[in-house]
């Protein structure tokens, strides 16, 4: 072994041994293995303080039934603001959307359509101007509805940043709140690899959407919301129906006329809807798997050599590492240490010492010409 | 058959039905109580100190309203709320506390960095409801669609909260473990 090669891996292994520490605190603060829920509203008056309302609620009933021990529900943010005629068209917006030929500008024009084509309603003179101001208002709004875009980013980026982080993440979305966060489902799935989405379960109360993830949702058969408005406004467009109603709950009429309400019938501990909405959570917390961690574990080899290689996911491009990781438990060598591209794959690594320096775990500049290995599914 | 003039009549019919169902954020229906006359003015109401009534026309005249405490809630509001709750300190701190949050729109009234924090503080408030009203289910719901009208009971109030709810970016808001300030 010539000399030069002894002194590269003799400061190779100084630098590892160095940046050991670093690199575990990094991989423990990237795997938590922990648990974030999310809650988003449908429709409400007063939207911003009854969510609030609604997610401590939820996080009390969890806690009560020990679903949670210390995880806290945040909420995510749809402005509705009250008036069921604003979210009526961007609900049907969102219908058309489910449509995968439809463009969002396209449901946008079609229900326009449906509201100004001169139906002869039956109405009085006097609901008709009522009606025709509304109209006229919420198309006016309609022109910023990409509004309901940028807020679906929003949620998307936060959930991502807890599935990011190492965190399963359990969406529970009421009403019209079912139609982010299918948008939140459908755009992870698209975006994150495999491990990272299946750390994503939803659970929908009352949807007003067409699907639902594994089909976890409940609908009360009195819900009018869904059954009657939700269902007769998608027939008229020609969007997907709601999924059809799948629990009987005596009484919810009782407590809000509409039969729809979170508080009022699906979280009613008065009524028989809300064992089945919290087990409903439970199990979608036992479904999802913590992204990365299980993994990481489950990947680290007894033995392992650089020679090792497998096969990188065909049409791949290496041309960032975001981060590094080890192997819990083990901390010695190189053979230990995996690295994430891009959020979308979990590769084991082939070190090429001249082309990869990392510090505090980070990579920082040099292209990785050496990485390969195998993609772990 | 369900033909498509059918479709338009019953979505328009539904249409209706649930705006007036939805009313509760109409600023109309609380106007309506901001011409009710005012009551006799006690400065104690519940055993708490109150501010007197003030003078509708003046009350009126401002965005913001008369608030001669500077406690951040508007005088005609701080006297309903010793009124409906006073009898209970936990519920009167949680009312109050959602009468600052709603207060804090009109302050806000579409500025983007004051709007974010508003509804932020909203978040807070109800989850704060959500503490204080634990017992009683659904109290603390009708808590909420009683007091923010209160506010927001002129069609500028009504539009000032429109404002700020529209000018607000925050996604979410993390709920700290004791949400009642």
């Amino acid at each position: 072994m010539s000399k030069v090669f002894r002194k590269a891996i003799l400061l190779v292994v100084a630098v590892m041994t160095a940046i050991n520490p670093m690199l575990h605190a990094f991989a423990a603060t990237a795997c938590t293995n922990g648990s974030q829920y999310f809650y988003i509203n449908g429709v409400s008056p007063w939207a911003d303080l009854h969510r609030g309302e609604a997610a401590r609620t939820i996080q009390s009933l969890l806690l009560a039934r020990g679903i949670i021990t210390t995880e806290v529900v945040t909420p995510l943010r749809n402005p509705s603001d009250g008036l069921f005629i604003d979210v009526f068209v961007e609900l049907a917006n969102q219908k058309l959307a489910e449509k995968s030929a439809v463009t969002f500008a396209e449901s946008v024009q079609k229900s326009t359509m449906m509201f100004t084509g001169n139906p002869a309603y039956a109405m009085s003179a006097s609901d008709q101007t009522l009606l025709d101001a509304k109209i006229a208002d919420f198309f006016n709004r309609s022109k910023n509805l990409p509004n309901t875009t940028a807020v679906t980013a929003g949620m998307i980026d936060s959930v991502s940043a807890a599935l990011n982080a190492g965190d399963k993440a359990i969406v529970i979305a009421h009403s019209q709140g079912n139609m982010f966060a299918n948008a939140i489902l459908n755009s992870v799935i698209a975006n994150q690899s495999p491990n990272i989405a299946a750390g994503l379960k939803i659970v929908s109360v009352a949807t007003p959407a067409s699907t639902a993830q594994d089909s976890r949702y409940k609908t009360a058969n009195q819900d009018r919301v869904i059954n009657i408005m939700a269902t007769t406004e998608a027939a008229a467009m020609g969007a997907p129906l709601p999924l059809g109603s799948n629990i009987d709950v005596p009484g919810a009429l009782n407590y809000d006329t509409n039969g729809h309400g979170l508080l009022e019938v699906y979280l009613n501990p008065s009524l028989t809807a809300v064992d089945l909405v919290l087990t409903m959570v439970g199990n979608a917390a036992t479904a999802a798997a913590n992204p990365r961690c299980p993994q990481i574990a489950a990947i680290c080899p007894d033995t392992f050599t650089q020679t090792q290689l497998g096969q990188v996911r065909a049409g791949m491009t290496v041309s960032q590492v975001d981060g590094i990781f080890g192997c819990a438990g083990r901390n010695s060598g190189f053979s230990n240490w995996y690295m994430w591209y891009n959020d979308v794959s979990l590769m084991s690594m082939t070190l090429n010492t001249a082309s990869v320096f990392f510090t505090n775990g980070v990579y920082l500049a040099g292209s990785p010409k050496s990485i390969s290995g195998t993609v772990i599914p | 058959m369900i033909t498509a003039r059918n479709d338009m009549k019953i979505l328009a019919q539904l249409a209706l039905l649930l705006l007036t169902a939805c009313g509760n954020g109409n600023g109309a229906s609380a106007q309506s109580q901001s011409t009710s006359p005012p009551p006799t003015a006690p400065q104690v109401i519940n055993g708490i100190a109150v501010p007197p009534e003030p003078d509708p026309v003046a009350n009126t005249a401002t965005l913001l309203g008369v608030d001669s405490n500077n406690n951040g809630v508007r005088d005609d509001v701080e006297r309903q709320i010793a009124t409906k709750y006073g009898a209970n300190a936990t519920q009167y701190a949680a009312a109050i506390q959602v009468a600052k949050s709603d207060q804090t729109y009109l302050v806000a009234n579409g500025d983007p960095t004051k709007s974010t924090a508003a509804t932020s503080n909203a978040v807070i408030s109800g989850a704060c409801i959500s503490e204080s009203f634990n017992t009683e289910w659904l109290a603390g719901s009708k808590a909420i669609d009683y007091l923010s009208p209160l506010t927001f009971n002129t069609p500028e109030r009504m539009a000032a909260y429109r404002a700020t709810s529209a000018a607000s970016t925050e996604v979410a808001t993390k709920i700290p473990a004791h949400p009642c300030q």
